[in-house]
């Protein structure tokens, strides 16, 4: 209890951390703050606009200290302002649009990556030198080497503009109305083919590295040998003795990669115009729309914490010894 | 094995937790309009429902937003759900009466009445008048905030005294000074519904949900994320028109998907500019898919901020413009889908306005002469310094920064040439990119050395070359200039006095005097260099529909653009026949 | 687990490179790494001989864009009509200048900070180690866009922002060795001897560290070619400068995959891959030497070559195969 409350505070820190550097970066930039901020878009706006939005973003005159408060207190209340490019929808709603395609592709990915990464990465380190071991593992190793975005055109060009398999845009087919029908989820899965391949292509080679070097170390242990000698079935020792213990790290491992996981799915949602988070990013900084890349990075680094401090909840669960403590 | 189970299911949970929150469909705020009046009023034409990619919608996910007073609005909130009073039919240089039939002067050019269309019907029935008309402008001066074209008429600095509806078929528009070519900012001004906009407390930040208008298309019948669809106005007031049912806007992402989708039918109108667009797109189903691109409107210029030096030495100007290979840079640009630009700047659309015979203004500075240019240079007292780079006159290199743009495909692709022309001259060039945005920002301000610029979208010689060359719209570095308007900073006191001339008359024989005298001033001064005349980019997929405006059939510049300043894509909307 | 293999304290016996620097020696007898060794080593020559190999301004119209490969010009031209052999030759230069820079930056920082950390400990770790794990925790892309979307774009700016992503992750690792190197009998002779702190530090601690530092800078080379591509193909990065991720961005900026112009973009994104690929391998010979059971592995596996025997199972039992 007392590591989760810890943990707890760590994030709570880390927010907070996001929170001031997302406050202190455009006012770092040399002149008025409100002028490098509106300025792109100010021409196009009016004055009552960009009062308005002055004030949604808390560049007044005020002292810093009280427009960092304001800033502070909209941000929990849920106020991220107002988004240029979509004025006036607010930051939030224009986020909230975009949130569930990024969960839908990140968690799949993420899912299934996890597990067949982790079962090549054990058959690998069991099966040392087999057939399978040397060409699995440095196969992903190989795709994984290549940029994430790299290899998403490659998917775009080959199984949606040569063979036209696969849609090369969208996270649906227009026009189906969203609902639990079978032409709709089916529609969705299609577009998701391709994006969450390229993605647990790219993603594949941390988990089977992770898990073969951990492995390895696991098996020179003494108590497989003695698990050995007692006589227990491959599988048992496979599976209940070395893989369980192997598996410690990956979970640690899990929150420090999901930054980096992230960060391929920004560039894959770019490539396919897939509608999640990454994709509205990139677009945001495309159209200088301050507020909206603020808003995104706090948002992003929120969800982030979030399955960061889940881990390390189901972490006590599994390693014994935090619990002890 | 229990602890294996708990750790099981707490993963479960805890992703059950998260698909749960996003499996939900929140994406169905459409249905409340789906059973508005809807099909049963119009005679079903057709089922047809066209999938539009508009020009300057480049957006992640679609917001919803119809408000024509907004500069986010979505496709076709301006010029297809709302209408102007009349269009300026840039192509074929006519005046087309659309919810005004007819115009008149007054004898002094004081006061303009339009005569408002009789039996116009706003798509929820109530039928139209000029109290909508006159509603529509005192709106827009009574509320600050609000985007439209005609706010530079009736704002504060503006030229409109006021606007009064004498009768319900008739508008007045007095005038505080006479200033004919404000009548094209009049009659392009969105009219909106009295009945409705009344009741708006907040028209800056309303996003018009569920639009009222006069136009072809008004119907939302649905709206998503990634796509969403107007349909036909049930009580249009052109019979039979449009004779499609609807239209549907799939959002795009980068250009590569945005072509893909027109080379596989999933967009069948687009704006989009496509680079290398015969092999790249049209080679891949020349029977269906087309593209035409009428260059009517203003030129694609080549800025220097005359603020700085040498840059407001005329004679330097125009040795930069014979620097440049202007064939080449079309060939790189636009694949040479346009023609190159001459020293008066005006395009094919302002034929009646233009001189007859362009040689005869003197001057050759759009013609490729890189050793002229040189000993124009040399001649002129920058002599080039010991390493080869060209001096000011005070001694110091001449070395520049040239801004260029992040995503505009055609500018990227000519950037290199544009440098190794201007390295020609001796001249010191630096690029650097950055965002449209940012880009922007710097423009206006003042900010630059030198930079491309698309056009000046004006209906007049008068506004186009008020924009290019005056005091009028000339700001001092640092603060703001309009759109379009006079960003590099020239003025030239000749062509305020002809400017003049134009605006403070109604008698065409004089404007066009006053025309070709601007002409002469431009070309004597080169304020900006036009480099080509810029291309309006059009593609179409006539598989299902036909009536498309084309090489053979030119009637309109059919772009379909979401901020829209121009009415002529109305044309096209009730031009459309099902196949 | 890492100072196991670490060679026992200074020897001031002659300069023996086998045991000061027995991650070089390692590398060179690891199949793998050799090859990663020889790939970079290629690569970084291409870049720095980039001006000899492809004379000319890179940048320079040379012919009508998208035209296919030919003899004149090797990989054709991209859609601004540039010769694209030139452009992959020089991006070398820029992609690698950024990711060797940004791993330079991030290593100086990571090993620094990390050292500071690990040798003084208290308070300084406590407030050191919650800077590490905040920039761990805090999505690093996202980060990187919004700092790129700030700064003005340049070489330098893109080096320091990919560095102030990069640097946590081995700053960690560096920490947590130099805290068990502070352990060490040496280390606690000399802390009793008065050595000061610098003197420890620099003669005692840093040594142990070189295969640690050398690692990490690998690793944060790959991360920084991979990351400047990225940000270049979003068009983030100095467009001017000829990278690999820029000619990537030209590449999707011309519509290059709808006309099939492969040629454009498959090089650029292969060399990327190929220069990740190989430091990734050298990387592997680092591995064995922070994990003896890998080499230990794979010596193993090199005596059974050729022989009759086979493992079948876990632990290292062999059996004639029948």
């Amino acid at each position: 209890m007392k590591f989760i409350l810890r943990r707890l505070g760590f994030y709570l820190i880390a927010f907070w951390a996001a929170l001031t550097l997302d406050f202190i970066l455009p006012r770092l930039l040399p002149g008025d703050p409100a002028a490098a901020i509106l300025g792109p878009i100010g021409s196009r706006m009016t004055q009552v606009q960009i009062a308005a939005l002055r004030q949604a973003l808390g560049l007044t005159e005020a002292p810093l200290f009280q427009q960092y408060l304001t800033f502070v207190t909209h941000v929990f209340q849920g106020d991220l302002g107002v988004s240029y490019s979509a004025f006036p929808a607010p930051v939030t709603q224009v986020i909230g649009t975009s949130l569930r395609w990024t969960l839908l592709l990140g968690i799949t990915s993420l899912l299934i990556s996890f597990t067949l990464g982790h079962l090549i990465g054990i058959l690998g380190a069991w099966r040392r030198g087999s057939a399978f071991d040397v060409v699995m593992p440095p196969l992903f190793n190989f795709i994984g080497a290549f940029p994430a975005f790299f290899l998403a055109l490659g998917a775009v060009y080959f199984f949606g503009m040569q063979l036209k398999w696969f849609p090369i845009a969208h996270a649906a087919k227009d026009h189906l109305p969203p609902g639990w029908t079978v032409e709709y989820i089916g529609s969705v899965l299609h577009h998701l083919a391709l994006p969450l391949t390229v993605s647990v292509l790219v993603n594949l080679q941390v988990w089977i590295q992770t898990m073969r070097n951990n492995m390895v170390s696991v098996l020179a242990e003494d108590y497989i040998t003695m698990a050995e000698a007692k006589g227990l079935t491959q599988n048992r020792i496979m599976f209940g003795y070395a893989a369980r213990n192997a598996f410690l790290p990956s979970i640690t491992g899990f929150g420090i990669f999901l930054g980096s996981i992230l960060s391929g799915q920004v560039l894959i949602e770019q490539v396919f115009a897939y509608p999640g988070l990454g994709y509205l990013l990139t677009k945001a900084v495309g159209a200088r729309d301050y507020p909206l890349m603020g808003g995104l990075f706090l948002g992003i680094t929120a969800g982030v914490l979030l399955v960061n401090f889940l881990v390390d909840i189901v972490y006590t669960w599994v390693d014994p010894r935090v619990r002890a403590e | 094995m229990l602890r294996k189970l708990k750790f099981g299911s707490v993963l479960m949970l805890v992703l059950a937790i998260v698909l749960s929150g996003c499996a939900t469909p929140t994406a169905t705020q459409a249905p409340a309009n789906t059973q508005a009046p809807a099909e049963t009023a119009a005679p079903a034409a057709s089922d047809i429902v066209l999938k539009v990619t508009a020009a300057g919608a480049g957006q992640a996910t679609w917001v919803r937003n119809f408000n024509p007073f907004s500069t986010t609005s979505l496709f076709p909130t301006e010029n297809g759900t709302y209408e102007p009073l009349m269009i300026n039919n840039r192509l074929a240089g006519e005046l087309v009466p659309w919810l005004a039939t007819e115009y008149k002067w007054s004898d002094d050019n004081l006061t303009l009445t339009f005569t408002i269309r009789d039996g116009v019907k706003w798509s929820d029935g109530t039928a139209f008048t000029a109290n909508d008309v006159a509603f529509t402008f005192n709106f827009l001066k009574s509320k600050p905030g609000l985007a439209g074209m005609a706010l530079v008429a009736v704002g504060e600095t503006g030229y409109i005294e006021s606007v009064t509806a004498p009768d319900a078929s008739h508008v007045d528009f007095k005038f505080k000074r006479v200033y004919t070519p404000g009548f094209y900012d009049l009659i392009a001004q969105m009219i909106v519904p009295e009945h409705v906009w009344k009741d708006v407390a907040d028209p800056v930040t309303f996003t018009n949900d569920n639009p009222v208008g006069t136009g072809p298309f008004t119907e939302i019948v649905s709206f998503q994320d990634q796509v969403y669809q107007v349909d036909r106005n049930p009580n249009y007031w052109q019979p039979g028109k449009p004779a499609i049912k609807g239209m549907s806007m799939p959002i795009f992402g980068t250009n590569d998907v945005a072509a893909t989708m027109f080379v596989n039918g999933d967009t069948e109108w687009t704006g989009q500019f496509f680079p290398n667009v015969d092999e790249a797109v049209i080679a891949k189903n020349p029977t269906d898919l087309h593209c035409w691109w009428p260059a009517v409107t203003s030129d694609g210029f080549f800025m220097m901020n005359a603020t700085k030096k040498p840059w407001d030495d005329p004679i330097v100007r125009k040795a930069v413009s014979m620097a440049f290979d202007r064939e080449q840079l079309i060939l790189v640009a636009f694949q040479g889908k346009t023609t190159p630009a001459d020293i008066t700047a005006l395009s094919d659309g302002y034929a009646a306005w233009k001189v007859k015979d362009v040689a005869s203004l003197g001057e050759d500075w759009t013609a490729y002469n890189p050793e002229k240019a040189n000993q124009m240079l040399d001649e002129a007292g920058y002599t080039k310094g010991a390493d080869g780079i060209r001096l000011n006159k005070d001694g110091t290199p001449i070395a520049a920064e040239f801004l260029m743009v992040n995503g505009f495909s055609d500018w990227l692709a000519i950037a290199p040439i544009v440098k190794k022309n201007l390295e020609s001259l001796g001249f010191q060039i630096t690029i650097n990119n950055y965002d449209p945005g940012v880009t922007f920002g710097k423009w206006f301000v003042g900010d630059f050395d030198l930079s491309l610029y698309f056009g000046v979208d004006a209906d007049t010689p008068y506004t186009y070359y008020r924009n290019l060359m005056s005091s009028e719209t000339f700001k001092p570095v640092g603060e703001q200039t309009g759109f379009g308007e006079n960003i590099w900073r020239v003025v030239i006191p000749e062509a305020d006095e002809a400017l003049k001339k134009f605006a403070s008359t109604g008698d065409a024989a004089v404007q066009k005097e006053a025309a070709l005298e601007l002409q002469q001033i431009f070309a004597d001064n080169a304020p900006v260099l036009p480099l080509w005349h810029a291309p309006t980019f059009y593609c179409y997929n006539d598989a299902r529909v036909t009536g498309w405006a084309s090489e053979a059939n030119p009637f309109v510049r059919a772009m379909p653009i979401a901020d829209n300043a121009t009415g002529e894509q109305l044309l096209q909307m009730i031009a459309w026949e099902p196949k | 687990m890492a100072e196991q293999t670490l060679s026992p304290g200074p020897s001031r016996a002659g300069f023996d490179w086998k045991r000061r620097f027995p991650w070089a020696h390692i590398i060179l007898r690891h199949p793998q790494a050799r090859i990663g060794l020889v790939i970079v080593l290629l690569l970084a020559a291409m870049g720095v001989f980039a001006p000899l190999l492809v004379p000319g301004d890179p940048n320079d119209f040379v012919a009508i864009p998208n035209r296919a490969p030919s003899a004149e010009y090797p990989l054709g031209t991209d859609p601004l009509g540039r010769n694209e052999l030139a452009l992959v030759v020089w991006g070398a230069r820029e992609s690698l200048a950024i990711g060797f820079g940004t791993a330079a930056v991030a290593i100086l920082v990571a090993t620094v900070v990390g050292m500071i950390a690990g040798y003084f400990g208290g308070l300084l770790d406590d407030v050191l180690v919650l800077i590490m794990n905040l920039f761990l925790v805090i999505p690093g892309l996202p980060l990187l866009i919004l700092l790129a979307a700030y700064l003005r774009p340049s070489t330098a700016t893109v080096i320091l922002a990919l560095a102030l992503t990069g640097w946590a992750f081995h700053a960690r690792i560096i920490r947590a060795v130099t805290l068990s190197l502070r352990e060490k009998d040496y280390v606690a002779a000399a802390i009793v001897a008065g050595e000061g702190n610098l003197h420890i530090i620099f003669r005692q601690i840093l040594p142990n560290m070189i295969n640690l530092i050398v690692g990490g800078f690998i690793g944060t080379s790959i991360y920084g070619i991979a990351a400047s591509t990225a940000l270049a193909f979003l068009g983030l990065t100095d467009m001017e400068a000829v990278s690999w991720g820029t000619n990537l961005f030209y590449a999707q900026n011309g519509n290059s995959l709808l006309l099939g112009a492969w040629w454009v973009f498959v090089p650029s994104g292969l060399l990327v891959a190929l220069s990740a690929l190989g430091l990734a391998w050298i990387n592997y010979g680092m591995d064995e030497i922070t994990n003896p059971r890998l080499r230990a592995e794979r010596e193993l596996r090199n005596a059974l070559r050729g022989t009759k025997l086979q493992r079948v199972r876990a632990t290292p039992v062999m059996r004639r195969e029948h």
